[in-house]
């Protein structure tokens, strides 16, 4: 399995989308290109399956490299694990809805998609990277085509937002610049390659002055505490499909980066962090819940309960242990599916009401019954409900920090349980005011959903599901993964 | 006697060029230049270059400082009309010009220790500097001359009058 | 003398010159067969740039070129080449077109020259020659105020500069005895009188590569210029000027090199904040690009105080992809100046709609100087900063990334104007000639592919390489 095929694809798309020549044909293009990604995701995952079964135990799988730049060592180095596996599903599967639901975008069609699959590309490209150059490289390719999303197509205050959001997250890609160059002279390795540098032994000064940088570099991705307000203005003023792209993927780069790259090589360093980091998680676990509760437009209700479910993957992180990583790691490919939902279906209400405040809305259970459906869907999820993908995350987040005895990680495991409370109050307050009561818009057409909403949702609904009801699958995939980056924790911090 | 001769030659340049910064006629500094120039040749003429000591003279003291003389007798300048300064420029440029001093002086203080270069005596005389202008430094000689013909393009392009006037 | 091929480039580019007086002198030429003749000629002169390089000393070795220098002066002509195709129609309604060339490849020789010097003498006279004729350049609109007051800023500067300049070669042939680089680099030693020499000669480059604090003659020299002038000072000029001075700095001053860093930390760090904070406020785009420049500047200061040859070589490849994405955008600069006259960043809002091409070539091009990938200037700036980041001075290479979201900040701006701001009388369509389209689609490809590709940046490693091991220092 070739992975650069995942580098192609959606650039191909993309140039060929340029070439069209009306927006008919760009849809059906990007639609033809998303599901041939969702294809190819989907034969890697078995072929992924296939190639462990056969007792191939290597940490990264389909591996390829060459020489970039030889001058400077940068090599482009591709290859995955599981938990690369699952992110690229997440992935997929987001751009497949993402491109179903803005089916009738018509302003400036071509650019629109152009920008969506760019910002596919750069994701991909993260994904597969085992290289910190290409990796940072691909971080940033995919941070302008967010920009002139939110800017160009957006809403309300998109200019602010679209500059708020770039700034920010170009912010957090100098923090990881300057902590990946650091990583690479000190080291004395003198080489982005992740393999090597996880071999090499980095000296503990070092790993105590660099992790910093590339862990809050990667957590603005993810909204880490102080600097997660990017994520509410960038998430609501942005179009439907580009808040599913943000949320459901593009806040993933970050928890990646900071797993991967961060706490990866930086054993020790996450150690020693490893309280701040569980402080901030629980802080952005709580705050989030309780700003969530403040909101009356549904897409910040959604953006600031991302805030708090990303929480929960910087705890299962800074727990340093295999449960509470893997968790994290479901938890990241929960939330992406849950939100990308959520979003969706907010933009489709969007469509029908033309509002998106809680308070003028009621009613909407029997004018569209489908789409409510799959609004009460979304937001089981997110508070928790079992049998879809939200308790099983979190609720491996929550095992994970309840092994660790100290008291403190006791008490931010409570207040993080604490929150899934609140989540429920604010779920169940929004579902019940939009869905229920008598019918407040009533000059306005209110038809169901059209069949691409529908696919789009019962693609991200499929996923749910599956995680939700036989975890097994997703655990069995990140497992491995979890283990190699625990196995360098337990045996350097003794 | 050469010492002498160098110390009175400096001491007058040196009196000289303060001159054209002091004096309160522009035309007095224009002729107090001049007179520097003189001493100054003077100065190439004990370092045994006559070419360059005559150079300077015909060049610089005459062409050049003839032309300001003209400008400054055709603008009619003669008056002083200094530009009002603030003090607290006029006492930020002394601290600044103190303090380089201060520092060409420190930095030249231990020049002496260093092994200056011997050049030959002869190198001034007109034949030898036709030599080594024609063999040696041949390349410089031709780039000033491509210097000089794009300064001559230069110069007619921004002298000559347009062919629609504009009248301001 | 046989050995007349290493003056390939520099025999070509005066042998234009002359040419160019003698089609100004012979009959009356209309200025749009004089344009396709000179692209013609330049066009020829960069394609020979390429064969038959090699590397050699000449007249009593003050001359010297190798495979990095003629890369260099390609990479110039090439500048050159883009820049004469991009403003053609500012070039076709001027009456002084043969005066326009003539002083164009009269600078370009000089900094050839330049760049080859091995002597500070012929360094000095090609200083001059590079500056002088650009001077009148500045001023070649001639019925506008603000491009004779540009010319004057500019030689005025320039005087002070060579006047600096001199001062510091006078204290090193002082110290040294000799003018000569290779004889120079094994007698200069760590004295007082060396450092402030070395100081002195340090201002008169940065006054020529505007690095702050001697930056103050760009603005008003960029805004007052004709837009094809501004592109070549921000482009070509300041390019060849780092090329010398890296050359210089990591040859001659060898034995200097912590005296060296210091100066070139400080103007690093002045040269990114402070071309960045007035950047921001700029309204006109013109005196925007300048300030922008100003902070570039600061970028390659940082990649150059690494010593060492990838230091050299992300220096000459970041000149190569500024090149390109500077040229992309002054060349859209131009042409909306040329077209409708106008220049500020407001004038810009909702050209999107009007222009959609020329908006994501200016948009990219802007990228591109942000570091943006994949553009080929995220890869020219961390090359930089790697190679800046390889002393452990970790200060400077944080200053730098956060100069890098500045100039985002700023950047996007006009891209903001561009693309989101609406406008009730924007800009109007401006139709693109032949010319100013394949000057454009060079750039923009330029920008895409020289970073993603490794092969440029590998070519110029290689000879900066190769170049250092020729000459022994």
């Amino acid at each position: 399995m070739n992975l650069t095929l995942l580098l192609i694809i959606p650039l191909l798309t993309a140039v060929g989308v340029l070439f069209c020549r009306n927006a008919q044909q760009v849809r059906w293009l990007s639609l033809a290109g998303a599901a041939v990604q969702f294809i190819l995701v989907m034969a890697l995952l078995f072929a992924f399956y296939a190639a462990r079964s056969n007792g191939n135990t290597d940490a990264f799988l389909f591996s390829e490299r060459c020489m970039w730049f030889a001058p400077l060592n940068i090599q482009f180095i591709t290859g995955a694990d599981g938990i690369s596996v699952s992110m690229l599903l997440l992935t997929a599967a987001v751009v497949l809805a993402g491109v179903l639901v803005s089916w009738k975008e018509e302003t400036m069609a071509k650019e629109f998609f152009f920008l969506l699959h760019l910002l596919a590309f750069g994701a991909y490209g993260f994904f597969i990277s085992l290289d910190v150059f290409t990796l940072f490289f691909f971080l940033e390719i995919a941070v302008i085509p967010k920009y002139l999303l939110i800017g160009i197509w957006g809403s309300g205050r998109k200019e602010y937002s679209a500059n708020k959001l770039a700034l920010m997250l170009m912010g957090g890609s100098a923090l990881v610049l300057i902590g990946m160059l650091g990583m690479y002279y000190q080291s004395g390795a003198n080489t982005f390659d992740l393999i090597r540098l996880s071999e090499v032994h980095i000296p503990y000064a070092t790993q105590l002055q660099f992790f910093p940088l590339l862990f809050l570099g990667f957590g603005v991705f993810t909204a880490i505490f102080p600097f997660h307000t990017w994520v509410p203005d960038g998430h609501s003023a942005a179009p439907t499909a580009g808040s599913m792209f943000l949320a459901g993927i593009s806040m993933k780069l970050g928890g990646y980066g900071c797993l991967r790259v961060a706490t990866y090589l930086m054993p020790d360093a996450a150690a020693y962090y490893a309280p701040y980091i569980i402080g901030l998680a629980t802080i952005a676990i709580i705050y989030g819940a309780f700003a969530t509760l403040m909101q009356t437009d549904l897409k910040y209700i959604n953006a600031y309960s991302s805030v708090s479910h990303c929480g929960f993957v910087l705890l299962g992180i800074g727990m340093l242990n295999q449960t509470a990583i893997t968790g994290a790691v479901m938890q990241m490919v929960s939330h992406g599916l849950m939100t990308a939902l959520f979003f969706a279906v907010i933009g489709m209400i969007y469509q029908r009401t033309h509002t998106r405040m809680v308070r003028q809305m009621g009613g909407l259970l029997k004018a569209m019954p489908f789409i409510m459906t799959v609004f009460f869907i979304a937001g089981l999820t997110s508070l928790g409900l079992p049998g879809f993908s939200g308790f099983v995350a979190e609720m491996t987040v929550l095992m994970g920090a309840w092994q660790n005895p100290k008291t403190m990680y006791r008490i931010a495991t409570i207040l993080a349980c604490a929150s899934i409370v609140v989540t429920a109050v604010y779920i169940l307050r929004a579902t019940g005011q939009v869905a229920m009561g008598p019918l407040k818009q009533h000059d306005e057409p209110l038809n169901d959903a059209r069949w691409y909403e529908k696919l789009a949702a019962f693609i991200l609904i499929a996923g749910i599901v599956a995680i939700g009801v036989a975890p097994f699958w997703l655990n069995d995939l990140i497992t491995p993964g979890a283990k190699i980056i625990m196995q360098k924790i337990v045996s350097l911090s003794r | 006697m050469t010492l002498t001769v160098f110390y009175l030659l400096s001491a007058l340049s040196v009196f000289s060029g303060l001159m054209v910064v002091l004096s309160r006629k522009a035309v007095h500094s224009v002729l107090y230049l001049v007179f520097c120039f003189f001493t100054i040749a003077g100065h190439y003429l004990m370092l045994n270059a006559q070419f360059l000591a005559a150079v300077h003279v015909i060049v610089y003291a005459g062409a050049i400082m003839v032309l300001f003389l003209f400008v400054i007798m055709m603008l009619n300048l003669n008056l002083a009309a200094e530009a009002q300064k603030t003090p607290w420029i006029k006492i930020s440029a002394v601290i600044l010009s103190g303090l380089m001093l201060l520092v060409l002086v420190a930095s030249v203080k231990g020049a002496e220790e260093l092994s200056a270069a011997q050049p030959q005596n002869d190198i001034g005389l007109v034949k030898n500097i036709g030599n080594i202008l024609f063999d040696k430094y041949l390349l410089p000689f031709e780039l000033i001359s491509l210097l000089l013909l794009s300064a001559m393009v230069g110069a007619v392009l921004m002298g000559r009058k347009e062919p629609q006037p504009q009248n301001e | 003398m046989t050995d007349l091929i290493l003056l390939k480039h520099e025999l070509l580019l005066t042998a234009l010159l002359l040419i160019f007086i003698l089609m100004k002198l012979g009959k009356d030429i209309s200025n749009s067969s004089f344009l396709k003749m000179s692209n013609a000629l330049l066009l020829i002169n960069f394609i020979i740039g390429f064969f038959g390089n090699q590397h050699g000393q000449m007249f009593a070795s003050m001359f010297q070129t190798n495979e990095l220098m003629a890369l260099q002066k390609n990479m110039l002509n090439g500048g050159l080449l883009l820049i004469s195709l991009s403003s053609s129609r500012w070039l076709n309604n001027h009456i002084h077109l043969p005066e326009f060339f003539m002083l164009i490849v009269a600078t370009l020789l000089g900094m050839f020259f330049m760049i080859s010097s091995n002597n500070l003498l012929v360094f000095y006279l090609a200083l001059e020659l590079a500056t002088i004729p650009l001077a009148a350049l500045c001023s070649f609109d001639l019925d506008k105020r603000q491009s004779s007051e540009a010319g004057m800023k500019m030689i005025m500067s320039s005087a002070f500069a060579s006047g600096i300049l001199l001062m510091g070669i006078s204290l090193v042939y002082g110290v040294t005895g000799t003018l000569a680089f290779t004889e120079m680099s094994s007698l200069i030693a760590s004295d007082h009188l060396t450092v402030f020499a070395l100081i002195l000669l340090f201002a008169g480059f940065a006054f020529k590569l505007s690095v702050v604090p001697f930056h103050l003659w760009t603005a008003d020299v960029y805004e007052g210029s004709p837009v094809a002038v501004t592109s070549y000072l921000s482009v070509i000029s300041k390019g060849a000027m780092v090329f010398v001075f890296t050359s210089v700095l990591y040859q001659v001053f060898k034995p200097m090199q912590e005296v060296m860093y210091q100066l070139i930390y400080i103007g690093a760090v002045l040269s990114m904040t402070i071309g960045n904070l007035f950047a921001m406020r700029q309204q006109n785009i013109k005196r925007f690009l300048a300030f922008s420049s100003i902070a570039q500047v600061g970028f390659i200061l940082t990649g150059i105080s690494g010593f060492s040859h990838t230091g050299a070589a992300s220096a000459t490849f970041f000149i190569l992809v500024y090149v390109f994405s500077n040229m992309a955008a002054f060349a859209v600069a131009g042409i909306v100046s040329s077209a409708i006259g106008r220049e500020t960043i407001d004038d810009y809002k909702g050209f999107y709609r009007t222009n959609p091409f020329l908006s994501w070539v200016l948009a990219i091009a802007l990228f591109s100087l942000a570091g943006i990938p994949p553009t080929a200037g995220f890869f020219g700036k961390f090359f930089l900063l790697s190679a800046g980041a390889a002393k452990g001075n970790y200060v400077l290479i944080t200053i730098a990334a956060l100069n890098m979201i500045i100039s985002l900040y700023y950047y996007l701006r006009i891209v903001r104007a561009m693309f989101m701001d609406k406008n009730e009388t924007p800009i109007g369509s401006v139709n693109l000639s032949f010319n100013e389209r394949a000057a454009i689609i060079i750039c923009i490809a330029g920008i895409l592919i020289s970073g993603i590709w490794n092969g440029p940046f590998h070519t110029i490693h290689h000879s900066v390489t190769e170049a250092f091991s020729i000459t022994p220092f």
